[in-house]
């Protein structure tokens, strides 16, 4: 596996409105890897990444970013090396802005209190809209969008950060099956210009990426298995998972998961 | 020079000038930031301080912005603390103020004339010290904007990315906070407690329905809080009419002219 540690947290415990969401787990993040972290509703998928980024602090244990505990002015420095897709991007459809402006967002953090953005962030910013495929969109209203678009918006705004570690905290969830083959093939197009470690978190296993070399399976706040995709994609191992049967269906080397050994319909 | 041959009119063209812009400005952050209930809570903590200086026989104005800047500046740490969502801290705000008020109203001794003058203020008597102390704000309100413009734009856009990108998005909103409440204490005395809401709501929101820019909606709502200013004052000077209530209404029948006129209604 080899690579330098980019996230490391030790013995963590965390909490989400008084309730444990997560319960003395370790973790180290290396790297470069493409990490899929996979779970039912409540198992703390979330609140990882959220812990990962300082959005929730450890109620025990310690968290490190790039080698430097995550507290304080460090954890500022590092925030702005990790780009960051909330899991509900609910922004009001009618915010006055444009694609362009939202995308630039991403530079901010960069340009300090004083600072405008010079003619090199406007490069930036066409740069990762044209990656992202919203080149033709830069002058169109946020509120214009389609779903698929508003997700590939965040992760254009979390590009223009240039960041070191990707977070996308459910990016194909609420999309439509083309909107999430396009989304997950752009975040696989990103991994693959290299330099990036992604976090991506999801219900569905078939939403990751060929590229997502390990995954994390996560139920009750504990990881439940961390290890290559052979490990993961075991029948055994997602029902216990999931609490219940599940029947893996392999469809050209992409692997869908459904409840109920073989009678069920919906995809987990 | 028409009206303006009167002292008084000339100081209440400068307080509907300096107060227009203020509620504008600061309307933009209600809208945007979907807190309408802020300046509802604000108007009645400056009330309540104001009838509690004339209690104590001192400034009712001063009293006002100190109870403004105690609320401003608790809510936010208060709803972070307590974990709720800012409107509902707000709104548990709103109570203490409210019961604050007509409890000091109850205690006051005489005729209470002043003291519910401030429901509906009085553009026509504002002093020179008063347009002084609004001019000082409007010029740090300004300024603010312009220093921090580009992260007021991304809190409201979405406050957990802003946060997670690095962004000091509790400083910020906190100030947003403090100045809304310091700029509706200043407009007690001019456009009156229960009048100031229809000037920090309705100039933004007919702003809203005209642009897709946050920059141009800051102007375009400044414009118009002072035009319905200006408009109510001459209005309420050749027709013999309370001054806040043509501001007002002035201020709602541009809403309705934008409306009308939304590009964001009209269907493609």
């Amino acid at each position: 596996m080899g690579g330098e540690t980019v996230a490391e947290i030790r013995a963590v415990s965390a909490a989400f409105h008084n309730r444990r969401a997560l319960g003395d787990i370790s973790l180290s993040i290396r790297r470069n890897e493409f990490v899929g972290i996979v779970g039912p509703n409540g198992s703390g998928k979330s609140t990882l990444l959220r812990l990962l980024n300082g959005l929730v602090a450890p109620t025990s244990g310690t968290v490190e970013l790039f080698g430097r505990p995550a507290a304080g002015r460090h954890l500022r420095e590092a925030r702005r090396r990790i780009g960051y897709l909330p899991q509900h991007c609910d922004y009001d459809p009618a915010y006055p802005a444009t694609v362009r402006e939202v995308v630039m967002m991403g530079r901010w953090p960069m340009l300090g209190l004083w600072g405008r953005p010079s003619p090199g962030d406007r490069a930036k910013v066409a740069g990762v809209a044209r990656l992202t495929g919203l080149g033709g969109l830069l002058d169109r209203p946020v509120g214009h969008l389609s779903g698929g678009e508003r997700q590939k918006m965040g992760i254009a705004r979390a590009m223009a950060q240039e960041p070191e570690i990707l977070m996308l905290d459910e990016p194909t969830s609420d999309l439509d099956i083309a909107a999430q083959a396009e989304v997950g093939g752009l975040v696989e197009r990103v991994y693959r210009r290299g330099g990036l470690t992604v976090l991506f978190v999801t219900h569905f296993i078939s939403h990751l990426p060929p590229c997502c070399s390990r995954f994390l399976l996560m139920r009750g706040g504990r990881i439940y298995y961390d290890g290559p995709r052979a490990g993961a994609l075991d029948e055994k191992a997602l029902s216990g998972l999931y609490g219940c049967a599940v029947r893996l269906v392999d469809v050209g080397g992409r692997v869908a998961v459904f409840p109920g050994g073989g009678n069920g319909t919906a995809e987990i | 020079m028409g009206p303006l041959r009167y002292e008084f009119m000339r100081h209440a063209l400068a307080a509907a000038l300096l107060g227009g812009l203020g509620c504008g400005l600061v309307g933009v952050f209600i809208v945007t930031l979907r807190i309408p209930f802020l300046s509802v809570a604000m108007s009645h903590a400056a009330f309540a301080g104001a009838v509690l200086g004339l209690l104590a026989g001192v400034s009712p104005l001063a009293c006002g912005i100190a109870l403004c800047v105690v609320c401003a500046g608790a809510v936010g740490p208060f709803a972070d603390r307590a974990r709720l969502h800012p409107e509902l801290s707000i709104g548990i705000l709103f109570s203490v103020t409210i019961g604050l008020a007509f409890l000091g109203l109850g205690m006051l001794k005489g005729p209470r004339t002043e003291a519910l003058g401030l429901f509906w203020g009085n553009i026509l008597s504002v002093s020179a010290g008063d347009i002084a102390l609004m001019a000082i704000v409007a010029a740090l309100l300004l300024a603010g904007i312009a220093i921090f413009f580009k992260e007021i734009q991304a809190i409201a856009f979405h406050r957990e990315a802003a946060a997670a990108a690095g962004i000091p998005e509790k400083a910020i909103l906190y100030g947003i906070f403090l100045v809304t409440g310091v700029v509706i204490a200043l407009n007690l005395n001019t456009i009156g407690g229960l009048l100031v809401f229809g000037l920090i709501y309705n100039p933004p929101a007919a702003a809203y329905q005209l642009t897709y820019s946050l920059r141009r909606m800051f102007l375009l709502s400044a414009v118009f809080a002072i035009a319905s200013c200006v408009l109510g004052l001459t209005a309420s000077y050749y027709l013999n009419l309370p001054s806040g209530a043509v501001i007002i209404l002035s201020s709602s029948a541009i809403f309705g002219l934008c409306i009308l006129c939304s590009p964001k209604r009209v269907r493609k």
